[in-house]
């Protein structure tokens, strides 16, 4: 074939597959459109003709990677899944969860109907009567009702439920589960850069020359993202990999040093990293010029988001006592270690990322370790070139774009904002057209308050008379569930209600259950780890009743409207999600049978939008998501009309925001000098410790097949079989002490609960003598009857990760 | 040199009836017993030396008890069984585990032998394979589920048997490990998982009928331009590129192609662009890419 042919032979079949991606999007539109198509109502629920195999696209529904997924769809149900070939994230790659997350919306216990608790049994109930009684118990004290959200609610449910209890009620008992797993990761950005999330993004792992791990197991909680750096060395390339870890996981099996420390020895070993950098004269002067400045707590005992500020000779001072020898009596890890793992940071050449996940996060000194991380990143200069970076990952599918972006936190507004701080309450009442004061300068309360708010007899204080939980399950994920969760049985003045698709851990103590859409049953956005916004379409329809949670949460606020509650109503007197069509014209989306008359995600993305450009995490016009495989903020229009996404935040050849000549420039610092803050934090003890009568470690996590709490994954039958039930790993040498060997059964006892689990030894990984680990997915074994709930002082973000327990032969 | 004091001093005190030594005191007794000894010695020695055997050593042959006539001829002409050579033990095997095989190269598949295999597969054969590889898999396209236990760590211990196609087994039990059919990704076990139904004590969840997904089905038969023409691929490449896995001498017999030598499948079978939905990108990056 000549050049010429060949390349016209290409371009003809580009004609025909576009011109078959514009059929597929028209029919799109005919199919699920009944009125003329005045706006983008493009539910995919009828693509295809029956017997027709149509494929759209999807972010997966796990975790924070935010691969992107082919879904196939075929007379109105999921028959396969593939990653989809062109996505940035996954490049055509999944993982055994994303292969079979089709298979998710099809357990056959299903929620189909809202259920009423009634003599202790539920029974089913009319969405009517459902609405109304939330209605009621709002009415009933509005400052008593909290919202439990989640991370893996899309941004515009997300939205919803913000707008509804701050912008509606005055309330700000809004918390998402992501409290219980980044919320750390948040303050140690906030405190460093001034501004939350990651800078680099994933190409950071294709450029590194070395990859630390900081107390995480990418290998089974971020395959794609671990496959995409360990494939670089079958392509020839080098990649050192650093396991920074308290035992042996299937990362540290492809590792090239595993450094094995005590548990919280991470703030040790970071500041013996910072030490040595110092003390050898080898820290990147220049970069610690031009951009950092230093940061202490007030005191040892108080601690602060944005303490106060340091010179660099007290800096310098603090960390001498970090000598590579005293680290490793604190930490465990050799001396020998510690001094290689600062030779890299000191080689320039080099370029480093670092990932971490809830290692750090689910730490009782979470910000401090975050912070610690991104210092010596900071101090050593390896930082804003493509491969040097410090980059946290998300569990969650959107903790970053709800939880975090959107601000569903109980002390945060939508794009950054605080409601402490008026400016940010008087923006946020003149975006939602609120009356002025309406919303309630004083934060609600964290999840962990919420909860034990919820828990305790209103005599005793327990003020939360009601919460609504939305896409989570916090009665399988809340720690010391004795203590957080269980007590709600029994007490007449407490009223949980659960927006479920399975029955769980959590609907066992519901008085309502609300059967909710999962996935492509609805429109739906997601944000992932590296600022990454993606967008999908409703394919199929959902089993039965079961409804999206944005019409859940709007049906309750017209209610309440309707009942003339003053709050759903802006300072014009019209309703809080008057959510109109392309025409302008008001469209009734509380009533079920429209709420796809119009297409409700993209009403409230273009509300949420004017939010986002403050804190310069500006987001496109929906459109631009429907065409990619989404964008990464800040997407900025250009001067030829299109939207560029940025990949590396703060540096100058990529970020538009920065000043011209800057090089790196922290455009949101909290000492508004452009630099970020290197922080001191001293090393300190964890509040439970083993003992004489509590002798092991206990940590907490997942495994590959399972997702969380494993509702969804435990109900699909390739992973249950790959993972049929919850172990706990156990070191040889104890094993061997206490008699046990593996399948027998252990109880596994703290001060605050126990729970009975079959031996795994030298199985998934591999623990340290004195140590044990167990992972979380199991609703029958719920090792969190066993975990602490002390949490971080400054993210509240709760430590499953240490904990004192004993081990006694069942 | 013995270096054990305690045999040095054994030696040092000497037997109590050594003929040498200087305080051994004739007796007629001990002359008798000694005697008594020597004859039963005789005669045992005659018995067991008339008796033909293995360690016999008659020199009833043809072949001569020489020094210049290599031993094995000697023992064999003779019907002795001779001792291994140390060096000859660690590649025999005997007893039970004798069919046993230790080296993975013992395990690769002889293809010279299965490479004159012609025929096509039968019906039956065909549907056989087809279930198989349906039951291993949530949906056409999904990746197979691993049907024996995994390694939990060591994720490269997978190519030891995957990397060529380890025969195990012989005869009803034969089982050819499907060669990996696309190209080589380090993290097996990320997208390839065991099945089993419990880790220790019984599943209260039986998985069969608690989940109603339903499944892209295996593709049959590719399209013919007209009777003469090769077939087109039928399913999705996906990422595999190694035709032969399924197809070529390792794979299930209902798989198999009729013309193994052949190695260039796609210069005949081509992929569907549709299964395979190629084209352009349908979200390629639309802005210039900046460099630092």
């Amino acid at each position: 074939m000549t050049e010429l042919s060949r390349r016209a032979f290409i371009k003809a079949t580009a004609m025909a597959a576009a011109t078959a991606a514009a059929v597929t999007r028209l029919s799109e539109v005919d199919a699920a459109t009944p009125a003329p198509a005045t706006d983008a109502v493009r539910t995919a629920a009828a693509v295809g003709a029956p017997g027709e195999v149509a494929w759209n696209k999807a972010p997966c529904r796990f975790c924070g990677t935010g691969c992107h997924v082919d879904v196939a769809v075929k007379d109105g149900k999921v028959v396969a899944v593939r990653g989809a070939r062109d996505a940035a994230v996954n490049k055509g790659l999944l993982c055994v969860k994303g292969y079979h997350v089709g298979s998710i919306l099809y357990g056959r216990d299903r929620l189909t109907t809202p259920l009423l608790r009634v003599n202790g049994r539920l029974t089913p109930i009319t969405w009517d009567k459902a609405i109304d009684i939330m209605a009621d118990r709002v009415m009933q004290d509005p400052k008593g009702f909290a919202f439990y959200g989640s991370g893996q609610w899309t941004i515009p449910e997300g939205y919803a439920a913000q707008k509804f209890m701050k912008g509606g009620l005055s309330n700000n008992h809004i918390d998402p589960n992501a409290r219980l797993c980044m919320a750390s990761a948040v303050t140690g950005f906030l405190g460093v850069y001034g501004v939350d999330e990651p800078a680099g993004c994933y190409q950071d792992l294709d450029e590194a020359d070395v990859i630390i791990l900081w107390g995480n197991n990418p290998a089974e909680m971020h395959p794609i993202l671990f496959s995409r750096i360990i494939d670089r060395r079958s392509r020839g390339e080098k990649v050192e990999l650093i396991d920074l870890t308290t035992r042996r996981t299937r990362s540290s099996d492809h590792a090239d040093h595993v450094m094995i420390f005590k548990p919280h020895g991470d703030l040790a070993i970071a500041n013996g990293v910072a030490h040595l950098l110092l003390k050898d004269g080898s820290y990147d002067k220049d970069f610690v010029a031009k951009h950092c400045n230093f940061r202490e707590n007030p005191s040892f005992e108080k601690k602060s988001l944005f303490g106060k500020p340091m010179t660099f000779e007290a800096y310098k001072k603090e960390l001498e006592l970090y000598t590579p020898e005293k680290v490793e009596e604190l930490s465990g890890v050799p001396a020998a270690q510690i001094r290689l793992l600062a030779k890299r940071f000191a080689d320039p050449k080099l370029k480093i990322t670092s990932l971490w996940c809830m290692g750090m996060n689910q730490h009782t000194r979470g910000t401090a370790i975050n912070t610690l991380v991104h210092g010596i990143h900071l101090l050593s200069g390896h930082f804003g070139k493509p491969g040097d970076a410090p980059t946290s990952l998300t569990g969650q599918p959107s903790a970053c774009g709800t939880a975090r972006e959107v601000g569903t936190l109980a002390h945060a507004l939508p794009g950054g904002r605080i409601v402490a701080l008026k400016p940010h309450r008087d923006q946020c009442e003149k975006l939602w057209n609120l009356p002025a004061g309406r919303i309630n300068p004083k934060p609600g309360y964290h999840t962990v308050k919420m909860w034990e708010q919820f828990t305790k007899e209103k005599a005793k204080g327990g003020d939360v008379h009601t919460i609504y939980v939305q896409v989570t399950n916090p009665g399988q994920s809340l720690p010391n569930l004795n203590h957080l969760f269980s007590d709600k049985a029994g007490m007449k003045d407490k009223f949980l209600i659960v927006s479920e698709v399975y029955p769980t851990a959590t609907t066992k103590l519901a008085d309502l259950v609300l059967p909710a859409a999962l996935w492509v049953e609805k429109n739906g956005m997601f944000g992932n780890s590296e600022r990454r916004t993606q967008q999908w379409f409703k394919m199929v329809e959902p089993p039965g009743q079961a409804r999206d949670d944005t019409w859940q949460t709007i049906a309750m606020a017209r209610r309440l409207f309707d009942r003339g509650f003053a709050g759903m109503k802006d300072k014009d007197g019209k309703f809080l999600f008057d959510v109109k069509d392309a025409a302008g014209k008001s469209v009734p989306v509380w009533d079920w049978k429209h709420y796809y008359d119009v297409n409700v995600d993209k009403f409230l993305h273009e509300e949420y939008r004017p939010f986002t450009t403050m804190k310069h995490k500006d987001l496109a016009p929906y459109e631009e998501y429907v065409k990619s495989h989404g964008l990464r903020w800040p997407v900025v229009k250009q001067a030829d009309g299109s939207w560029r996404e940025t990949r590396f935040r703060f540096s100058e050849f990529d970020d538009g925001y920065v000043k011209k000549g800057a090089g790196i420039e922290f455009y949101h610092s909290k000492t508004n000098d452009g630099k970020a803050q290197i922080w001191f934090q001293p090393h300190e003890n964890p509040p439970e410790m083993p003992d004489k009568d509590y002798p092991f470690w206990l940590c907490t996590g997942r495994v590959l097949e399972h997702w969380h709490t494993g509702t969804m994954t435990m109900r699909v039958p390739q992973l249950r079989r790959a993972m049929p039930n919850s172990y706990v790993e156990l070191n040889p040498a104890d094993a061997r002490k206490l008699g046990v060997s593996n399948g027998d059964l252990v109880a596994i006892e703290s001060r605050r609960g126990a729970v009975t689990m079959p031996v795994w030894i030298d199985g998934r990984g591999k623990t340290v003598p004195g140590s044990l680990f167990v992972p979380f997915f199991d609703e029958r074994l719920l090792i969190n009857n066993v975990t602490l709930h002390l949490f971080c002082p400054i993210s509240k973000e709760p430590d499953y990760k240490k904990c004192a327990v004993r081990l006694r032969k069942v | 040199m013995n270096q054990n004091p305690n045999i040095d001093d054994a030696d040092q005190r000497g037997g109590g009836a050594a003929p040498h030594s200087p305080d051994a005191q004739p007796h007629s007794r001990g002359v008798e017993l000694a005697l008594a000894i020597l004859l039963g010695v005789a005669v045992t020695g005659f018995v067991v030396g008339v008796r033909t055997g293995p360690g016999s050593a008659r020199t009833s042959g043809a072949v001569p008890l020489t020094a210049d006539v290599p031993g094995e001829l000697v023992a064999k002409a003779h019907g002795i069984t001779t001792a291994k050579r140390y060096n000859e033990i660690g590649a025999e095997q005997r007893g039970a585990n004798a069919k046993w095989k230790s080296q993975l190269t013992d395990l690769t598949p002889d293809m010279g032998k299965r490479l004159k295999l012609q025929e096509r597969p039968s019906q039956a054969e065909v549907r056989a394979a087809v279930a198989d590889r349906v039951e291993r898999r949530a949906y056409d396209g999904a990746p197979p589920v691993v049907p024996h236990p995994t390694q939990q760590r060591g994720g490269l211990a997978c190519m030891a048997c995957h990397s060529k196609g380890a025969v195990l087994g012989e005869g009803d039990d034969r089982r050819v490990a499907s060669v990996m059919s696309h190209r080589f990704l380090v993290n097996c076990v990320q997208c390839h998982v065991e099945q089993i139904s419990a880790r220790w004590g019984p599943s209260d969840w039986p998985p069969e009928g608690n989940n109603t997904f339903v499944g892209l089905a295996s593709p049959t038969k590719g399209p013919r331009a007209n009777a003469e023409a090769p077939p087109q691929m039928p399913h999705a490449t996906n990422m595999r590129s190694v035709c032969s896995s399924c197809h070529g001498p390792t794979g299930p017999r209902g798989l198999q192609t009729s013309h193994f030598d052949r190695q260039s499948c796609t210069q005949c079978h081509t992929s569907s662009a549709v299964v395979d939905q190629r084209g352009p990108p349908a979200f390629a990056p639309r802005f210039p890419v900046a460099a630092p």
